[in-house]
Order: C-alpha cells, then sequence, then structure tokens
C-alpha cells in the first residue's frame, strides 16, 4: 500500500474511532479539520504511523463493511416468506415472515433495484441495474436459475398475468423491456418516460403502468413534466399517458384490487421560484398522483402538512379492501396512512378549481392522512400481507425491516438484515444524505434534488444572488470527489464548502450538520462511484462512429485546416480522467441574468445521463450546445461541423 | 411520568437516527430515569414548577400598554411538595421561562416598586439573580433562543418590542417594528420566535425577518400561547383554551370542563395540561392539573390569589438554530407570486398596481410609491426596511382593488417572497417563473404616480 493510501485510509479510521466519542460532540463545539490533504511528508509519516496503529488493534478493512440497504420486498404467495431486495450487498434474503429469521441469502447482480413475484409465486425476478440483467430465482429451491436481458439500468420488474412476459423498465434507456419468458429472450422494447422506473399491472392485466424519475427536458425555465405510461399487454404497446403536470420524481405506482384506484408517488418541486425560504411548502410539495375511474380526471394531493413534511414519497402500498395507503416517506423516516373512502369523497367534492390547485393546499391532507408511523432510517419499499393486516416496511439506511400491524398502526416487530455492527463515516453519511431532518421542519434533505444520489435534470433559483439571477443546473454527484472546485461558479473550494454553512444558510434555513457530520456526509458523497458506462463496447474498443466523434473532440484544426487555439480545443478543457481541467472559463453560454460568464468546467463522465446542459440546463441537448449556444465558437470550436460530425462527436461523448 | 417516557423515546428515536451514539443514549437514559426515581418521590404532581402569584392579573394589559400585574407580583417555586419564594429580594417578580437544561430561570422582575421590568436569570438551585437586561424601560416575557441568547419583549415609545440579545450581554437587535405591542410567546422548536399583537398569534426568526401571522383564519383573540410537545400550538382565547395544529389551517377548540382559563399552559404530559383555571369569574385563577378529557381538573393550589403562568423546571429539546441569511443590500427585495392567489375576491387580471404604504413609530400612514402588477400577478418591490409598510392593490382606474389590513416590516437585506396577497399560510407556491422576473431580476423603482422607470 502507498504512503498515501495509507494516510487516506488512517483518516477514514480515525473517523471511525470517533465513534464513541459522538456523546462527547454533542456538548464539546469541536471544529474538526475537515481537509484531510496529507500534502506534507511529515503529514503523510504521521498518517501511516497512524493507520499502523490502527491496524495492530485489529481495526477492519473499509471493504469489509457492506450494508445491505434494503430497497424493495414482496411476499411469497402464501405469505410464509418475505424476500428482501438488498441494493448494497446485491442479494435477495428469504425471511421467515412471522419470525423474522433469515432463511437464504441468494446472491444476485450489481446494484439490484426491483424485484417481483411470477403469478404462480414459483419464480422470482430481480433487476440487476447495474448489470443490465434479470436474475430469475426459483423461490423453492431459493436459487438463482437464470438470467434474463434487459436495457440499460433495469430498475424495476413485472410479469403479466399468464407469467408469460416479463416487462423490465430500464431507467438509462428511458424504455421496457419485454421479454418472452419461456424463450428467454427480449422481443419488443416500448418507449417509456425518462428515467423509466417503476411498474405496476391492473387487477385484470390488461393495462401496465410505468413512472419516469426524471422530467422530461422541456423548455427553459419551464415547469416540469412526467407522465405514466400505460401499457397494453394484449398488444404490447404503449396505450395512453397519464400527463402530470410539475411533477418530477416519481416513483411507485399502485393500483387497487378493483382496478378503479391508481396512486403513484412523486414530487412536485419549485425549482422556477426564487429559493428565498423554505416554510409553506417553498421547495417541495410531497404529492400523490390519483387516477382511475374511482376520481375520473387524475388529481394530485399534497402529504405534506402547514408545519411538517413528509419527503419524498416513494412507495405505495394499497390495503386489498381498499380501506387505506400507505406510502413511505423516505427521508422523514415514516410512513403515512391514508384513509382511501376519505380521501375519495374529499376529492368528489372538490371542484374542478380546487381540484386544480389541491396539491398546493397544506391544509388538505387533515381530510385523508389519519397517522404517521414512524419506522427505521431512509423506509423504501413496502409489502402488504394479501390479508392487508401486516405491512412491511424496507429501512435502507437501517438495514432492517419494519413489521407494522395495520389495524393497531404501529410498529409490531423488526427484522434485521444483521449487517455489518459499526458504521463507517460513509455509511453515516449515507444516512444524512437520505434525511430530510436537517430541512427546515424536515422538509427536505440532500436525496431531494439528488435523486437517489444522482441528480433531478431540474435549475434551480437560489437566492443568495438575487431574485432569478444565476439559474443553476443540477449535476450528477458520482466521482466527484477530484473535480473540485464545486458550484458551476467554482464557488465552493471543496465539499465541505459546499455541504455546510452554505448549504444550512441558503437550502436548510435551519440549524444542521456539525462538523462531524459534515465530515460523514462528505466521505459518502466522495465514496460514490460511477455508474457503468452503457455505450462503450465490451473490449473498449470504440465503434466507428465512436472513432469519428473521438477524432472531433481532440483535432486540433477545423475542416479548413485552420489552427484551432488551444484554448478552444474540446480536449484541453475537458481533460484528465473526469474530462476537465478543474479550471473556469467563460464559452459564451452565459445570461444576462447572470453574474459572471465564467463558469467551472464539468466534469464530462457519463454526461448523457445529465440533460439538459450548460450551467443554467438552457441546452435541452448535447447537440443543442454547439447548434443554439455556440454561435461564434467560443465554447469550441463546432460551427464548421454538420449534424453527423456532430452526431458522432455526440456518439463518443455518450462513451466517456 | 408520560413526558419523562415521551422523552426517553424521542432520545432514542433521534439517536438513533444520528448514528450509533450509543453513550449518548445511555447518559440520556440514566438522566432520565434518575429524574423519574426524583418525580416519585415529590408525590402528588410529580414535576416541578414555577408559577406567577398575584393579586391583580390583566393577562391582555401589555396589549394595550397596560400593567399585568398593578398589585406586584412574585414567582414561587413548587419542589417536592413544597412552596418557595423563587426571587425573594424582588419587589416583584413574573414571567418565568426556564432554561432547556432545566438549571437556570429567566424572568422579568423588579428589584424596587417603582423600577421597571428587567430581565434577570438565577439557577434553579438557588443563588444572586443575575441581570441581563439594563433599560430605563419595562422588558418582559423573556424566552430562551438557542446558542445563549434571549428575547424579550422592550416598552419602546411605539408599543413592546422584541428585541434580542446575548445573554452575557452585547448590542440588543430589535426583531419587530412598526407602532403596536408585541408580546413573546414561546420559542418553537423549529427556532421561530411565537408572539402576540393585536390580538393574533405571529412568527419571526430569530434574525427578525419572515414575520407573518401563524394562521390567516382571524379567529377572536388570542394569548398566552405555548408549543406542545406535538407541535401543536396552545392558547387562550376569550377565557377557554383552543390550538393551531400542523395539519389545519384553523384554529380547533379543546374539549374543556366549564370555567375560565388563562394561558399559558404548561404540558405535564400529552394527557395532563398544568392550567390557570377557575370555576367562576368571580373566583382567582388557581394551578389545576387537568387530565385531558375528564370533567374536572384536579386542584393543586388553593387560590388565595391569582396563579397564573406556570412553567415546568424540566429539561426540553433545544429549539433549532436559525441560520441568518440577510445579505448586505440597502432595503429588503419583496416579490409577490401572484396576487390573484388569495382568499379575497380579486378578480383575476383585474390589477394594474400596488401601491405601497409605510408608516413611522409615530406618524400616519404615507404612500412610498406604486410599481406594476404583472398580467400573471407578479410585481417586486425594494421597500425600506425596519419600516412598517402595507400593500394596497390597485385597477386599471386607479381605484382600490384590495388594501392588506395588518402592517409588517422585513430587515435590511431580507429577500422574500410571497404566494400572493393573503393567500394563508396553507397555501404553497405554484411552480412558475413569475413575469416580473422575467422582465428584469431588479425590483421595480416604486414612482409615486404615473409610469415605471
Amino acid at each position: 500500500m502507498k504512503l498515501s493510501a495509507i494516510s487516506a485510509y488512517s483518516a477514514r479510521r480515525l473517523f471511525s474511532l470517533r465513534l464513541s466519542l459522538r456523546s462527547l460532540r454533542r456538548r464539546v463545539e469541536v471544529v474538526f479539520p475537515y481537509s484531510f490533504g496529507f500534502a506534507s511528508l511529515g503529514t503523510v509519516l504521521i498518517g501511516g504511523i497512524v493507520a499502523l496503529s490502527l491496524a495492530t488493534l485489529g481495526a477492519d478493512t473499509p471493504a469489509a463493511a457492506r450494508f445491505s440497504s434494503p430497497i424493495e420486498l414482496t411476499l411469497s404467495k402464501d405469505g410464509a416468506r418475505l424476500f428482501a431486495l438488498c441494493e448494497g450487498t446485491g442479494e435477495v434474503v428469504a425471511f421467515d415472515a412471522r419470525s423474522g429469521k433469515i432463511v437464504r441469502r441468494i446472491k444476485v447482480g450489481s446494484v439490484p433495484k426491483g424485484l417481483a413475484l411470477s403469478p404462480n409465486g414459483e419464480r422470482l425476478y430481480v433487476a440487476n441495474s447495474w448489470s443490465d440483467s434479470v436474475s430469475e430465482i426459483d423461490t423453492a429451491a431459493l436459487a438463482v436459475v437464470r438470467s434474463l436481458p434487459a436495457g440499460f439500468e433495469p430498475n424495476s420488474v413485472i410479469t403479466d398475468l399468464a407469467g408469460r412476459f416479463l416487462y423490465v423498465a430500464n431507467r438509462i434507456s428511458n424504455d421496457v423491456s419485454v421479454v418472452d419468458l419461456a424463450a428467454g429472450t427480449e422481443v419488443k422494447r416500448l418507449a417509456a418516460g425518462r428515467g423509466a422506473s417503476y411498474l405496476a399491472i391492473s387487477p385484470d392485466g390488461a393495462s401496465i403502468y410505468c413512472t419516469h424519475i426524471y422530467p422530461y427536458p422541456g423548455d427553459f425555465r419551464a415547469p416540469p413534466e412526467s407522465d405514466i405510461a400505460v401499457i397494453d399487454t394484449a398488444r404490447q404497446v404503449i396505450k395512453d399517458r397519464y400527463r402530470l403536470p410539475n411533477a418530477a420524481g416519481v416513483f411507485h405506482v399502485a393500483l387497487s384490487a378493483d382496478g378503479r384506484l391508481g396512486m403513484a408517488a412523486q414530487l412536485r418541486p419549485k425549482n422556477l421560484i426564487p429559493l428565498a425560504h423554505v416554510e409553506h411548502g417553498w421547495v417541495f410539495g410531497n404529492s400523490i398522483s390519483v387516477f382511475g375511474a374511482d376520481v375520473g380526471e387524475l388529481v394530485q394531493i399534497p402529504l405534506d402538512e402547514l408545519e411538517r413534511y413528509f419527503t419524498p414519497p416513494f412507495a405505495i402500498a394499497l390495503a386489498p379492501d381498499k380501506s387505506a395507503a400507505y406510502i413511505s416517506t423516505t427521508g422523514s423516516d415514516s410512513v403515512t396512512v391514508i384513509d382511501i373512502p376519505r380521501l375519495l369523497a374529499f376529492i368528489r367534492a372538490a371542484s374542478p378549481a380546487q381540484r386544480r390547485t389541491l396539491a398546493n393546499d397544506l391544509s388538505a391532507s387533515a381530510n385523508y392522512v389519519v397517522t404517521r408511523i414512524a419506522v427505521g432510517t431512509a423506509p423504501k419499499g413496502l409489502a402488504l400481507s394479501s390479508d392487508g393486516k401486516r405491512l412491511y416496511v424496507a429501512n435502507r439506511t437501517a438495514d432492517t425491516i419494519s413489521v407494522i400491524d395495520t389495524a393497531a398502526r404501529k410498529v409490531s416487530a423488526t427484522f434485521s438484515l444483521q449487517g455489518p455492527a459499526t458504521l463507517t463515516a460513509e455509511r453515516r453519511g449515507e444516512r444524512l444524505f437520505f434525511s430530510a431532518r436537517f430541512g427546515f421542519q424536515g422538509h427536505f434533505g440532500c436525496a431531494n434534488c439528488h435523486l437517489e444520489s444522482t441528480f433531478d435534470g431540474l435549475q434551480w433559483d437560489l437566492e443568495p444572488d438575487g431574485f432569478g439571477q444565476d439559474i443553476v443546473d443540477n449535476r450528477l454527484l458520482e466521482d466527484v470527489a477530484e473535480t473540485a472546485p464545486f458550484k458551476w461558479n467554482g464557488g465552493n473550494p471543496n465539499l465541505e464548502t459546499e455541504c455546510g454553512p452554505r448549504t444550512e444558510k441558503f437550502f436548510y434555513r435551519s440549524e444542521s450538520y456539525d462538523g462531524w457530520e459534515l465530515s460523514d456526509l462528505v466521505s459518502y458523497i466522495k465514496a460514490m462511484p460511477l455508474r457503468p458506462n452503457r455505450f462503450r463496447l465490451a473490449g473498449g474498443e470504440l465503434t466507428p462512429a465512436q472513432e469519428r466523434g473521438k477524432a472531433i473532440f481532440e483535432r486540433t484544426r477545423t475542416k479548413s485546416g485552420a489552427p484551432i487555439p488551444e484554448a478552444n480545443q474540446c480536449q484541453v478543457c475537458h481533460s484528465g480522467k473526469h474530462y476537465t481541467n478543474l479550471k473556469m472559463f467563460d464559452v459564451g453560454s452565459g445570461k444576462a441574468t447572470d453574474r459572471s460568464p465564467m463558469v467551472d468546467t464539468p466534469q464530462l463522465n457519463n454526461i448523457v445521463l445529465t440533460a439538459p446542459y450548460l450551467h443554467d440546463g438552457s441546452a435541452r441537448t448535447l447537440e443543442e450546445i454547439w447548434t443554439v449556444f455556440n454561435p461564434k465558437d467560443t465554447h469550441g470550436v463546432t460551427n464548421d461541423l454538420q449534424k453527423d460530425e456532430l452526431n458522432d462527436l455526440i456518439e463518443y461523448l455518450k462513451t466517456l | 411520568m408520560f413526558q419523562l417516557l415521551r422523552m426517553c423515546a424521542e432520545v432514542t428515536y433521534n439517536s438513533r437516527s444520528m448514528g450509533p451514539g450509543i453513550l449518548f443514549r445511555l447518559a440520556a437514559w440514566v438522566a432520565i430515569l434518575i429524574g423519574c426515581g426524583a418525580l416519585r418521590a415529590q408525590g402528588g404532581l410529580a414535576a416541578s414548577y414555577i408559577y406567577t402569584e398575584a393579586s391583580l392579573y390583566d393577562s391582555a394589559a401589555t396589549l394595550k400598554s397596560g400593567e399585568r400585574f398593578p398589585a406586584g407580583a412574585a414567582l414561587q417555586l413548587v419542589a417536592a411538595g413544597r412552596k418557595r419564594a423563587l426571587a425573594p429580594g424582588f419587589a416583584a417578580s413574573a414571567d418565568a421561562t426556564v432554561s432547556f437544561d432545566a438549571q437556570r430561570v429567566l424572568f422579568s422582575g423588579k428589584q424596587k416598586p417603582g423600577d421597571p421590568w428587567q430581565i434577570w436569570e438565577l439557577p434553579v438551585a438557588g443563588g444572586a439573580a443575575r441581570r441581563i437586561v439594563l433599560s430605563k424601560e419595562d422588558a418582559i416575557t423573556p424566552f430562551y433562543l438557542p446558542g445563549e441568547r434571549i428575547v424579550y419583549s422592550r416598552r419602546t415609545p411605539a408599543g413592546f418590542q422584541l428585541v434580542s440579545v446575548a445573554l452575557d450581554g452585547g448590542a440588543p437587535l430589535q426583531l419587530t417594528y412598526g407602532p403596536g405591542n408585541r408580546v413573546a410567546c414561546d420559542v418553537l422548536r423549529d427556532g421561530r420566535v411565537l408572539f402576540e399583537a393585536d390580538h393574533e398569534l405571529f412568527t419571526v426568526y430569530s434574525d427578525g425577518s419572515g414575520v407573518e401571522s401563524y394562521r390567516c383564519d382571524h379567529g377572536p383573540r388570542r394569548r398566552g400561547a405555548r408549543e406542545l410537545a406535538s407541535g401543536d400550538i396552545l392558547f387562550e382565547t376569550g377565557g377557554r383554551l383552543a390550538r393551531f395544529t400542523s395539519a389545519r389551517a384553523v384554529q380547533l377548540p379543546v374539549s374543556l370542563p366549564k370555567g375560565e382559563y388563562a394561558g399559558p399552559v404548561a404540558e405535564l404530559s400529552p394527557t395532563a395540561w398544568l392550567v390557570s383555571y377557575r370555576p367562576a369569574a368571580t373566583a382567582p385563577f388557581g394551578l389545576y392539573n387537568w387530565r385531558l378529557g375528564e370533567a374536572l381538573p384536579e386542584k393543586l393550589l388553593a387560590p388565595s390569589a391569582q396563579a397564573v403562568q406556570p412553567v415546568l423546571v424540566q429539561p426540553r429539546p433545544v429549539p433549532k438554530r436559525f441560520p441568518s441569511a440577510l445579505g448586505d443590500r440597502q432595503g429588503a427585495n419583496l416579490l409577490c407570486l401572484n396576487v390573484y392567489t388569495s382568499k379575497l375576491p380579486i378578480a383575476q387580471g383585474s390589477v394594474a398596481k400596488v401601491r405601497v404604504w409605510a408608516r413611522s413609530d409615530g406618524g400616519s400612514p404615507t404612500i412610498l410609491g406604486e410599481a406594476p402588477v404583472e398580467k400573471d400577478g407578479s410585481f417586486f418591490v425594494n421597500p425600506p426596511s425596519e419600516t412598517a409598510i402595507r400593500f394596497e392593490l390597485l385597477d386599471r382606474s386607479g381605484k382600490v382593488a384590495a388594501t392588506e389590513k395588518g402592517w409588517f416590516w422585513a430587515r435590511r437585506g431580507e429577500q422574500r417572497v410571497c404566494v400572493g396577497c393573503h393567500a394563508g399560510p396553507e397555501r404553497s407556491p405554484e411552480n412558475a417563473v413569475p413575469q416580473v422576473l422575467l422582465r428584469s431580476t431588479e425590483p421595480v423603482k416604486l414612482i409615486s404616480h404615473g409610469g415605471v422607470k
């Protein structure tokens, strides 16, 4: 191990050691040295000595700490077995649903995100989001028996009622794969929404509903738009789309047993108005889209109250008798319970005008929310027993399953995934990242904008620069540790500045992280890996189009042979491992509302995923960067390129 | 006991979400168990408490610039079943509030009968009182803020105003402005200061920004408000008690035994309150333990005098610190998203301009100027800060379409956005770029008459 690695490791161990000091830290306002630069040789040596000392104490390696992170749940057909899909360890954990005893751990693919049981209960399907595959599990043998194909980043799976076809929502390829289960082959792709994510089937099997977590890239500074795509399972086509105005970040969708009521969990961001304060639901509306024959036209209802917020709504389970809806709210560590008859009566009594503005009425939830049940940290997936009496809740960052007695509306038991006994700094930081308790009145947390640790595809009007000024596009957080400075104007030299007092003052508007917590949070963010690139060939070689694009990216002369100034070559500013030279430039994309035209050179890894582009999100596509916002060739020389050449350039950028 | 168990649950719950603070949790449990033992030993009402004893009490006097205790008052501490004067060296003492760790008491007191009320602090366990605020005018109703600061109400020529100051001194920071009386009621756990004015409840951040009414249901006179552990705001209104809940935009009645109540109330547990109560208006207020739902409250103190302002001597959560974000700019930038989002009947498209009024502490209202209202109902202005202002909407003929009844203010450098005009706190904003910001990101200059520069 290199000395620098040892020193970095020793720093992490120092963080771990402080566990026993956490009680002290609340009493003593310790200003913790945030930066572990270890620039000097002396510091490196000290770090090494500390690391060796820790080794003699029997400290485990960071790699040993893998946390289960249960994210989705489902029950066996007879209800005797509970299957927990664990994103962190890449496994399905089979529990005895009554006792909570672990029966088997079944290894599946990388970063699994979704699971579903076959109609006859004999098979369990798991969407492996980073493996681009679906694992098929024999529920009797509790073993993987087959791997099935999927699109890019499969996130959710469901079968038709006959069990003949498997539908897979693919988050990166924005579509739904239709897989013939007899043949084990993909037979069709259906275009779904951007970031296609969650699926539900109607009780009659005629329709499958698909949500998407990223809004469509629309006009600059226009309200975000999302929808629910409805698949006709007989014809295997998209037959309808429910429009979800002003929604972005749509998660699970569920249908009632009679098929007359549908509900989708969603965020309604307030990204177009200045974020001058937080009260009155100023930043997010936590909402449910209600649709189906029971309500007629789709209506969006709020989950929040005037002084308390329940965010972000993620999974929904509907009682078999349609008496109640259960919604997990990840950042609020709770499950919201809705009385469905009261909800339907309330909606039916509302005038058309009231229905249109209902989502913005923070007093509305009093008419249908009956309680909030505290569960573990970061509740995600839900599974309701067939009799509706037991609700299971996957507490992602607690590595537990809460069992709720739905009659008593209380947690009656907690199952453990039996993860590492000691939390690491990264894990503590992950808990903080997903928690909304630091925002004023628990309004929101990091994960509200960085959905599932990514981005939200939105542009925000932040307050400190004034109203309507310096509109900023949200950026992907993966692999950002070495890309300082941060923020589009490069104003934050490190992540501690980015996430610390600035976040407290201008985002949360409330006392937030202490020095230790901030350090944990930064540890988590720095540890976020870059997801696999889907556009590179398996062997790493480039396609002909990508090769041509690479040549354009690296060219030093225009097509006419004129030299391109070094500062105006793509490869110069977008250089290095992350395709950024970490410097500020005026590339001519500044707007009249920007205080300065200088922008931080963004990293380009996985750039194709994060539309829209430019510092303010004004370019809806990569192509628009050059065809709309680069008239004077100030952002690289691109005006001599033809359409097909720009396409080649895009093909290359996809591989970064 | 319920209160302590609830605290146990909260400590455990909060610790769990913070991380593995095992030592912290253990320490908290030990402290709470010790507390339980101590309370058991006292018998009767387990908790120690402080209240104000006075022969005369007018709870509404401050809002009329009057004196609540015209015949004097004395703080009493009841602990282990015994009562003693908390501040025996004072000619008058009232308005007790207990520090978050339950070790100190903040109160308003007069050393001599002719002195103005001043803010003092003393240890619960006994000892010398320390003067926190020295003022030539009355300083009353102090409350602890996080970060070793307090907020209190100071008499000024314009009426009682809220002021914040560090416990160890320093320059006081005025939080409220304009004519009228404002009296602090509580510091909410989210960090806002709750106060009463014009017989209504308001909140303001600890830097004086973000002032607004707590609800816009315009009920009868409200005073003596306190935040309960549930987050509900419990207050007195017309001699009865009522509450605001987080879920509702309107006041909810509390089903009470017959009789008259004087706020504030001390919460013994989620199911029991320590209340100032009298069965009939002819009797003085006594202290009673009322278990919610029971027909009659249990008498704790024989009412030889008025017994009011009960407060428990027990630890409580420290409210969140508010990180002030006031910028270094003149005046305050005030943006209204849509004047048509309103409880008032303002016809869509009818409003052409907004007129801004100002009022000095002693003076009459004056017009600061007018600014256009965009088609979408938005406007953006920069009135002076620390000055009472209000808006008036004008139609195309210059006729007043709607008038704001109350006065409010903003701090220097404050940037604030309203959903609409009298939209109510339950109304969250619609997500759309206000047209006025598409025209310019600078506030529109107010002019006296005619067009806009």
